[in-house]
């Protein structure tokens, strides 16, 4: 009997030791903070750039992930990831997300098992609030005094995400630097709203010839309202006897990360001009506004129209994704980005069934509500992915470095550009047209400088990119790139490489006029205020709510049965806290506006704005901004 | 004395050995089992939106029972616990006596290799992940090229012009508890047909020689011979009413269906994984267990009364 309790004892207090042991040494029991390791230095002289600060043996290996399923990932041996390699000595294993619903990072988080470098769309401000990151300037400090400066010199973007005691806690890619903005307007460079609302063209002149067969003083900005598109819609499903069954009008997938449910929602919200801000300058909840309203109505009627049916709604994208290369759709509204290869596939006729070409692409269209007040569609500046080097990470002093690397303009040069010709012959991707520095009289008699000079791919890379430019790497490590770059230095004014690049700007183009900066939108709720988690969990609830509701109201039987639903969830809303949750949020966008120096977020409420001056002359939107797809591209191999 | 001597003779180097055996077994149980128990406490901490789980665990603030009331209070616990409960009361309506079913059929069959083709086919599914096997609902449930609507459409049920959309809230459940039933039908016969084989062909002759039929062998004999078994995968359903398979739900689930679709497993992993709540997704998940807990109980209780068995 004793034996066996002393043999249950031991074998008890050999797990608990075990146990113990190999938990101690598990970061799940570091319980936030982080601590500088003991490395060397670097050079105190900005000037010199710190990742060549290394030892040649020391190859460093680092995991980076990605939380986002829109980017790829370079891949191992590629043109690109061994130049990293050469230059910083550090080896990178990327890893993406495989879902977008942030599960693989939230196991991360809660696990304490973030990776060395973690790139994240959201939730960074908990990660510091728990020092589960380095901040970026402790690090450059000791070991890329090079990084800082630059990242002080150009200033924007450590002034829009420095917190009160001055540290940065990460790196964002696609920012748009406002000196870089205006340098590439000077030379005639337009931005892309994000997403827009797209109809088959061929259908679309058909309508427009057929009214005016009707009506010669018929014009097409008549139809640039709800009814007028609604009547297009029908007509097209009438004349071309499109079934219940065809996919007439897709929103983007429905996504419960989405702000607004989905995509699709959200750019209609603009079109429909529910804006988040009012007259005066405060935030305002835009799902309690009757254009919200008489927007869900427009869809409902849609709805009940069999245009828009519940095998729509519930759509994977992926589905989407097919539905638009097979031509389906009338009209399909929301991300631009990530069907561009299936509307190209279209056009292309990939699928057999498109035997009118480009004349039957997907284009742009704009419209105004009821009321007829002209949309503003967005475009974000100010950062998609939110760099940050983990409490984790063994090797920091190497991070940081690998990171300067990839901030700086020779990063910057390799991940859109490759290996310059001049530095290797055999293996180069592009060389300079125009060296840096370098300034041409533009037709305006003023003179534009290059300041990173203007390159050129080599035919080899040209011809790689109408099939597949993965072996290079080239546009495959943008988890820290700045778009400009490629914008001010491309002998084309921009990324356009292939049909698909030409596809991605045309099915926007037509809308520039019609865009702004969102900028002024995009503040995050303060982390350091007592009413942040009450917060959080109040927008949790309420996003939770109308993704589940938005759907159903869709599918309802009347317009007015639309509106009490509205009014039902909105008082909903209200008794989860939306009054606090507005008053709170206010608060951060008028701080938030006050450090950009700006009075108004939306540029229908300032005054001075050129949107005053806004027509839509034409639903086609500006086609001037279209771009010629070139010939070769055409016939690309795909 | 005599029972001490006893035990002192069985204690021999061969004990040692089965006990270092059961004891990984029992450490399996106790890191896996009862020491994330531990993380129970979450639900009665404030550590939503935390970093480190463990760190939440260890140093948030006691909120009491704050994280229940708020669930009980939820706009949401009503669908959601209708949806849990509902469900899982259909699907023991149907699903449970489903594979006692099949199994007596199966085990009237007499051309074995009929009898073992058809139980293979039908426990095949079991094998599918549901990530997968949700695909092939999702495809064959398609509006235009799903092989249903044409079916749907002979029987008059639907048109070619307004086909059924099977995804949609309305149909959802039935498309849940069908393919949940096709799934796991031939698998669940199996410990039924096990417990046929078991019983006396004895009885089965005694029976014969007295002129029963099949039917009658079938209600008076098969069926009394497994009722403790049936009366145990009773009472283990009962206990998982309010559980629901995650990967299920999941797969099949998108915004039409959301608000028919949504059970306890999805909406505690929505929770959990996308708003990062943790705490309140503990409170929710050890609510469902105590619920669990206490049918299991009372349907014990019931048992035991009405037919003298029980799990306990």
């Amino acid at each position: 009997m004793l034996g066996k309790k002393l043999l249950t004892g031991c074998l008890c207090l050999l797990f608990a030791c075990s146990f113990l042991l190999s938990g101690c040494d598990n970061p799940m029991f570091n319980f936030g903070g982080y601590e500088y390791p003991d490395f060397p230095y670097a050079d105190e002289d900005p000037s010199i750039d710190s990742w060549t600060q290394w030892e040649e043996d020391e190859i460093v290996e680092i995991d980076w992930f990605i939380d986002s399923t829109s980017y790829s990932i370079p891949s191992e041996g590629s043109l690109v990831v061994n130049k990293i390699l050469e230059k910083t000595g550090v080896k990178i294993n990327f890893k993406k997300a495989t879902t977008s619903d942030g599960t693989e990072l939230t196991t991360m988080i809660s696990g304490n098992a973030l990776p060395d470098l973690v790139s994240v769309t959201a939730g960074m401000y908990d990660l510091i609030n728990n020092g589960s990151v380095f901040p970026i300037n402790g690090l450059a400090e000791r070991w890329a005094p090079s990084l800082w400066q630059r990242i002080t010199d150009e200033g924007e973007m450590y002034n829009t995400y420095k917190d009160s005691e001055g540290d940065l806690y990460f790196i964002v890619n696609n920012f748009y630097n406002t000196e870089e903005m205006e340098s590439y307007r000077e030379i005639g460079g337009d931005i892309l709203p994000n997403d827009g609302v797209v109809v088959r063209k061929d259908y679309l002149d058909a309508f427009c010839a057929y009214k005016k067969a009707e009506d010669p003083n018929w014009k097409d900005a008549d139809m640039a309202n709800p009814d007028g598109v609604l009547e297009f819609l029908l007509w097209a499903k009438n004349n071309y006897n499109l079934s219940n069954t065809n996919h007439s009008v897709l929103l983007s997938a429905f996504d419960s990360n989405e702000k607004n449910g989905s995509r699709g929602i959200q750019v209609l919200m603009e079109y429909f001009n529910c804006a988040e801000e009012d007259a005066e300058g405060n935030f305002v909840y835009p799902q309690a506004s009757e254009n919200f309203t008489e927007m869900m109505q427009w869809l409902n009627e849609l709805y009940r129209n069999n245009l828009l049916t519940e095998g729509c709604l519930g759509a994977t994208q992926s589905q989407i994704n097919q539905y638009i290369q097979n031509g389906e759709p009338i009209m399909y509204i929301g991300k631009m980005i990530t069907p561009s290869s299936y509307f190209r596939n279209w056009e292309m006729n990939i699928s057999g069934k498109n035997h009118l070409g480009e004349d039957a692409a997907y284009v742009p269209i704009i419209f105004t509500n009821e009321a007829g007040e002209i949309p503003q569609l967005s475009y974000r500046t100010s950062g998609e992915l939110y760099t940050m080097v983990s409490a984790n990470c063994e090797r920091p002093d190497r991070v940081i470095k690998l990171l300067d690397y990839l901030y700086s303009e020779e990063g910057q040069r390799l991940v859109y550009y490759g290996v310059d010709t001049a530095e290797d012959a055999e293996n180069g991707t592009y060389s300079y047209v125009k060296q840096p520095g370098e300034s041409v009289t533009l037709s305006d008699g003023t003179q534009h400088v290059y300041k990173y000079g203007q390159m050129e791919y080599t035919d080899e890379v040209k011809e790689a990119f109408q099939t597949n430019v993965e072996s290079y790497g080239i546009y495959f490590c943008m988890f820290l790139c700045n778009p400009m770059y490629v914008n001010l230095t491309s002998v084309d004014g921009g990324q356009f490489n292939n049909y698909r690049d030409y596809v991605k700007w045309n099915s926007r183009a037509a809308l520039i006029p019609y865009s702004y900066d969102h900028r002024g939108f995009e503040f995050i709720l303060d982390s350091s205020d007592s009413r942040y988690k009450t917060g959080l969990t109040t927008q949790s609830n309420i996003r939770s709510k109308w993704y589940k509701k938005y759907a159903e109201i869709i599918g309802l039987d009347s317009a007015e049965a639309v509106a009490a639903e509205i009014d039902e969830i909105i008082q909903w809303c209200k008794s989860a806290g939306l009054d606090e949750y507005i008053e709170f949020n206010n608060d951060c966008f008028q701080a938030h506006k006050e450090r950009l120096g700006i009075e108004f977020a939306y540029p229908a409420n300032d005054p001075d704005s050129s949107y005053h001056s806004l027509t839509i002359t034409s639903v086609y939107g500006d086609t001037s901004y279209y771009k010629e797809i070139p010939e070769n591209m055409k016939n690309a191999d795909l | 004395m005599q029972t001490t001597q006893k035990s002192r003779k069985k204690w021999n180097a061969r004990n040692w050995t089965v006990f270092i055996v059961a004891t990984l077994g029992l450490a399996y149980i106790v890191l896996f089992h009862y020491v994330p128990m531990f993380g129970l406490l979450l639900g009665f901490k404030d550590a939503d939106y935390s970093s480190n789980l463990l760190g939440g665990l260890l140093f948030s603030d006691w909120v009491g029972l704050d994280h229940f009331t708020t669930f009980l209070k939820d706009v949401d616990f009503w669908d959601v616990m209708s949806n849990t409960l509902l469900l899982n009361l259909i699907m023991l309506l149907i699903n449970f006596p489903a594979p006692i079913i099949f199994a007596l059929i199966i085990n009237e069959v007499k051309h074995m290799i009929f009898k073992k083709s058809v139980h293979v086919i039908a426990t095949f599914p079991q094998f599918i992940s549901w990530a997968i096997y949700g695909g092939i609902i999702i495809a064959l449930t398609d509006q235009t090229t799903g092989i249903f609507n044409p079916i749907l459409e002979l029987v008059g049920l639907s048109s070619a012009e307004n086909p059924v959309y099977l995804m949609d809230s309305q149909y959802i459940w039935a498309v849940i508890i069908i393919s949940s039933l096709l799934k796991s039908v031939g698998w669940g016969s199996i410990i039924y047909m096990a417990a046929i084989a078991g019983i006396d062909a004895q009885l089965y002759e005694a029976a014969e020689l007295d002129g029963i039929n099949r039917w009658q062998k079938a209600i008076y004999i098969t069926l009394p011979c497994i009722a403790p078994t049936i009366t145990v995968f009773l009472l283990l359903t009962v206990g998982r009413l309010l559980s629901n398979s995650f990967e299920q739900f999941n797969s099949v689930q998108n915004a039409v269906n959301l608000s028919k679709s949504e059970v306890l497993a999805t909406y505690i992993y929505r929770l959990s994984f996308t708003s990062r709540r943790y705490s309140y997704a503990t409170a929710i998940g050890f609510f469902n267990s105590c619920v669990s807990l206490f049918l299991l109980i009372v349907s014990n209780f019931i048992s035991k009364k009405s037919t003298g068995r029980g799990l306990f």
